[in-house]
């Protein structure tokens, strides 16, 4: 593997992912809804989340169990062919929260 | 668990008797113990150390023969000190002549190992001149480079091989708790940061510093004694007066300008000092020690003298929270006053810093700190077959730490990956809090983060990065920041306001008032502060202004009220 865009999403996975799971995972899911909400929405300005019945958590959990946090960890980082990536404030936010919480 | 297996190579390497390793593997640090235990008998002895001074004597008497020259030298191994002489004067004058041609060859010796700092090997014996007992030397050479590894490249590979078939790395097999760490229990955070610091730096942008601050009897020294020490070349400074400049950096002779004594610091380059109690140090011995720390030399310059002196070594910090700091009445922040004004030079200049009232963390990290000293006390870690296999593994490692501290892993196609990994750990508040005060990155943490990276590489044996050395140097590095960040904020020193402030402004609101403030006559609280030799802040303190704009201390006629809850902040 090579190829840095590759290298670096191989990376994101190995060292993000476990600390991002692991905090999301504690988060009450009041708190985990809006999480999960705003980093899909800001990776997807154009086409937000709509809130389409009286139950949007539960709603988010049906999605989440259909898509795997996995999908919402991909939208938390935008990698260049380069190799370079920008994190989202929010992921960062709960990596140094993983700190605290070990 | 450390295999058997791995046990079984380790003997048979340091025993010379694997098939890439013909020669057992002898200790070879510099050692004039030897020579001085024949101080007495004068019989023929040998040992090696570090030339420390120079003198040159011309003689021309009736016994030495016309026009004869006599050099005086040190030769010093960081403990004791051997005074020698080399001559090519007539025996009758002085027993053990050499040829004109051996004592030029002797002497150039002599010059680059004390300008340098090389070990050399002596031989000869005791005998008296003059009023004097004196090494008279036969010969001397070089030392072996003690830098350079006993065991071969392909003993190294055939480690790595065995490493990999028994799905261990050898950093796992370093950081065992039945292995180096076996008279020691820490958290695994602390061992992966000494193995680092226990790697050789041959680069100034090689060298790891580290800083250790935590409750007293938390066992740093312990730390030194049974896993550094055993391990690797490694010197403990002595505390303030001992540690003067003349004994760090080298000191010259007023009445000989070409004599320089050969300072800590240079005798051990490539190696490591540990500084215990370091806040004790005089004033000019840290500044100095600051360009140190980043340069790996210094110069000194006396009279028509120029040197330089390399010193490129690993540092240690080992200090304890001011003797007043307390858990539950004070700041985790406080804890860092062991670095009084210098906390922000050296807090940049460290590789890694753990700052924490005690070095272990978990529920039982208790019960086994007392079961290892327990341990240690009925002496069941270091019994007999236990014993051969630690000390293997010590011999073994110390070699291998000196092979792998000359790798240079390259970072190359990794580099935009952690280019934008340091970028992340950049934009936390609590790397903006602690170092990225004065400019929008510190580079100086960019090439320690850089550092760390390779020194995974290096510890596992590798010439080449992979992603778990980034990942290993990340948690590492982003551990030791939430020791700075999340115990305390720094805002009050990138103010210049330093402990020495906060205590006299504590003890001030003790003595006049309350913890709601204080008032009293201006005259009784500089008293006050000479008293406690504290003017310098006092005046300093009238100035200071609060993050509300308003002073700390208001002045009305000639009274002043000092508000309290100041915590060091400053606008």
């Amino acid at each position: 593997m090579n190829n840095p865009a590759d290298l670096s999403w191989a990376f994101i996975q190995g060292y993000y992912y476990p600390k991002f799971l692991t905090v999301v995972k504690q988060m009450e899911w009041d708190e985990r809804y809006q999480f999960l909400k705003t980093i899909y929405n800001d990776k997807k300005p154009n086409e937000t989340w709509e809130e389409r019945s009286e139950e949007p958590i539960q709603d988010m959990m049906e999605y989440v169990a259909r898509k795997d946090y996995l999908h919402f960890f991909y939208m938390g980082f935008t990698v260049k062919e380069t190799g370079h990536y920008t994190v989202h404030r929010l992921m960062r936010e709960a990596v140094s929260k993983f700190r605290r919480i070990r | 668990m450390i295999p058997q297996s791995i046990h079984d190579f380790v003997k048979k390497v340091v025993e010379g008797k694997h098939p890439h390793q013909s020669e057992p593997i002898v200790d070879r640090q510099a050692n004039v113990l030897t020579v001085i235990e024949t101080l007495v008998s004068g019989n023929d002895s040998s040992g090696s150390g570090v030339i420390t001074k120079r003198e040159i004597k011309g003689v021309s008497t009736k016994d030495s023969g016309k026009d004869k020259t006599l050099i005086r030298f040190g030769v010093s191994d960081g403990e004791n000190a051997v005074q020698c002489v080399a001559h090519n004067c007539n025996d009758k004058y002085l027993l053990g002549k050499l040829s004109p041609t051996d004592l030029e060859k002797a002497d150039t010796i002599i010059r680059k190992s004390l300008a340098e700092g090389k070990p050399v090997k002596i031989k000869g014996c005791y005998t008296n001149f003059k009023s004097d007992r004196v090494f008279v030397i036969d010969e001397i050479a070089w030392e072996a480079n003690i830098h350079k590894s006993q065991i071969s490249p392909k003993v190294v590979q055939d480690f790595l091989a065995l490493c990999k078939k028994e799905k261990i790395t050898p950093l796992e097999v370093m950081l065992d708790n039945d292995g180096l760490w076996s008279e020691i229990y820490a958290d695994d955070d602390l061992k992966q940061a000494i193995m680092l610091y226990c790697l050789s730096p041959f680069e100034k942008e090689d060298m790891i510093h580290i800083g250790l601050i935590t409750n007293p009897g938390e066992g740093k020294n312990h730390l030194v004694d049974k896993v550094i020490a055993p391990l690797v070349r490694c010197r403990m400074a002595g505390t303030g007066k001992l540690s003067t400049f003349a004994a760090m950096f080298g000191a010259m002779s007023s009445d000989d300008l070409s004599s320089i004594e050969l300072g800590l610091l240079p005798k051990m380059n490539h190696d490591r000092i540990i500084f215990s109690e370091f806040q004790t140090l005089e004033e000019d011995v840290f500044g100095e020690m600051l360009n140190v720390m980043t340069d790996g030399h210094y110069n000194i310059q006396k009279g028509k003298m120029d040197v330089t002196r390399h010193a490129m070594l690993n540092m240690g910090f080992f200090g304890n929270p001011p003797n007043y700091w307390n858990e539950a009445d004070h700041k985790k922040e406080e804890m860092l006053a062991a670095f009084g004004k210098y906390t922000l030079p050296i807090i940049s200049r460290l590789t890694l810093i753990f700052a924490k009232p005690t070095l272990t963390s978990g529920a039982d990290a208790s019960s086994k700190i007392k079961e290892k000293i327990l341990q240690n006390m009925d002496k069941t870690v270091m019994t007999a077959g236990n014993k051969d296999k630690i000390n293997n593994l010590r011999s073994y490692f110390r070699e291998y730490l000196k092979y792998v501290s000359t790798l240079q892993p390259k970072l190359g196609v990794y580099s935009a990956m952690i280019e934008s990994l340091f970028q992340d750990i950049e934009q936390t508040e609590g790397f903006k809090q602690a170092f990225a005060k004065r400019g929008k990155t510190d580079y100086r943490k960019w090439a320690e983060f850089l550092n760390l990276i390779k020194g995974f590489a290096r510890l596992n044996g590798r010439g080449e990065i992979k992603i778990s050395d980034v990942t290993n140097a990340s948690d590492l590095f982003q551990e030791s920041l939430s020791t700075l960040a999340d115990n305390f904020s720094l805002q009050s020193l990138q103010n210049g306001v330093n402990y020495d402030h906060m205590e006299l402004h504590k003890k001030i609101l003790k003595t006049f008032g309350s913890a709601s403030g204080a008032t009293a006559k201006i005259k009784d609280l500089k008293r006050f502060a000479n008293s406690m030799k504290r003017v310098k802040e006092w005046n300093e303190l009238l100035k200071v202004k609060r993050p509300d704009g308003t002073l700390l201390i208001e002045i009305m006629g000639d009274e002043a009220f000092v508000k309290p809850n100041w915590d060091g902040e400053a606008q």
